[in-house]
């Protein structure tokens, strides 16, 4: 790699330099502001849908606590 | 979900090797042009945003004619996504080809250049296409309303091109034909890299966002289910598929 960036020509940054990087950091820049809003809704959904483990959890701690009902042989009894 | 995470993580990895590649390419490999030196070297982003941009728009369309065809939502999801983010690399592509004219042409924009003011009516069109959508209550209808949308302005984005090719008063350059253009080889090689990497880029960032959608229409049915109707929180109006 170092063997190729020193055979590479230099770059002519001082003619055209800021017009180049100005369009390349312009695309950057978007798919960061993309990426980052992107990241953003994954944790809203990481948020609710952990709302919605603990919701199910307290159901089911819920539904044992609650007396079970008798078999029907008993009830018979 | 399950349908667009597929492959995801593959396609990311292809897209972030194609674009370190196509950008050692653009830098340290392609020469200098001849005649406008080291800024063409934004050629190499600003036409292959431009390109995949128009592509995304006619797919739009594409899917759009699928959604009618077969009624499913999926393809809804995959046209909405697909002019969405077509419409961001559009800008993209539009701000980048406004720094090279201001350090070309010495004007940030020509209101006589067909091929600029062509690709503004374009997106300008394109643009209407979510309010389009967020003006429909029905999802039905919207999603019906919306294809009509996408295949009419699709179609008109291959005609706008031929149009303004057959056009003979341009500033804008035209280095790319159907006999290959008049670029060199090495230019060639780093132009059609910096192609490839960019689609995949509109590909893998495409899939991300109906991954996201469809997670996100999967939470709410989950907390239907969990707590009824009453316990979602009210939607609104909204512009993406539902």
């Amino acid at each position: 790699m170092i063997t190729f960036f020193a055979q590479a020509p230099a770059l002519p940054l001082h003619t055209a330099g800021k017009y180049v990087a100005g369009a390349y950091i312009v695309f950057i820049l978007m798919l960061i502001v993309y990426v980052g809003i992107m990241v953003r809704r994954l944790h809203t959904n990481q948020r609710e849908i952990q709302e919605l483990k603990l919701l199910l959890e307290e159901r089911e701690r819920q539904e044992l606590a609650a007396p079970q009902p008798l078999p029907d042989s008993e009830q018979v009894a | 979900m399950t349908t667009h995470v597929r492959h995801l993580r593959g396609l990311t990895i292809a897209t972030a090797v194609m674009l370190t590649v196509s950008l050692a390419l653009v830098f340290f490999y392609a020469p200098l042009d001849a005649e406008q030196g080291f800024i063409q070297k934004i050629f190499y982003i600003h036409v292959p945003l431009a390109i995949v941009s128009l592509a995304g728009f006619t797919l739009g369309g594409v899917f759009g004619v699928a959604y009618l065809r077969t009624g499913d939502r999926v393809w809804d999801m995959r046209s909405y996504c697909a002019i969405h983010m077509s419409l961001i690399f559009s800008v993209g592509g539009l701000l980048a080809g406004s720094i090279w004219a201001k350090g070309s042409w010495g004007h940030w924009w020509v209101w006589s250049e067909p091929t600029l003011v062509s690709y503004l009516i374009v997106i300008l069109l394109f643009c209407t296409y979510q309010p389009l959508r967020f003006s429909i209550e029905d999802p039905e209808r919207q999603s019906r309303y919306a294809a009509v949308f996408a295949i009419v302005c699709g179609a008109f984005v291959p005609i706008n091109f031929i149009v303004v090719r057959l056009s003979t008063q341009y500033l804008h350059p035209r280095v790319l034909n159907l006999e290959g253009g008049n670029l060199p080889n090495s230019m060639k090689l780093a132009f059609y890299t910096s192609l490839l990497a960019i689609a995949l880029l509109f590909a893998t960032l495409m899939k991300y966002e109906m991954a996201a959608k469809e997670t996100r229409i999967e939470t709410r049915r989950l907390r239907r289910r969990l707590l009824g109707d009453d316990a979602l929180r009210p939607l609104g109006r909204s512009a993406a598929p539902q």
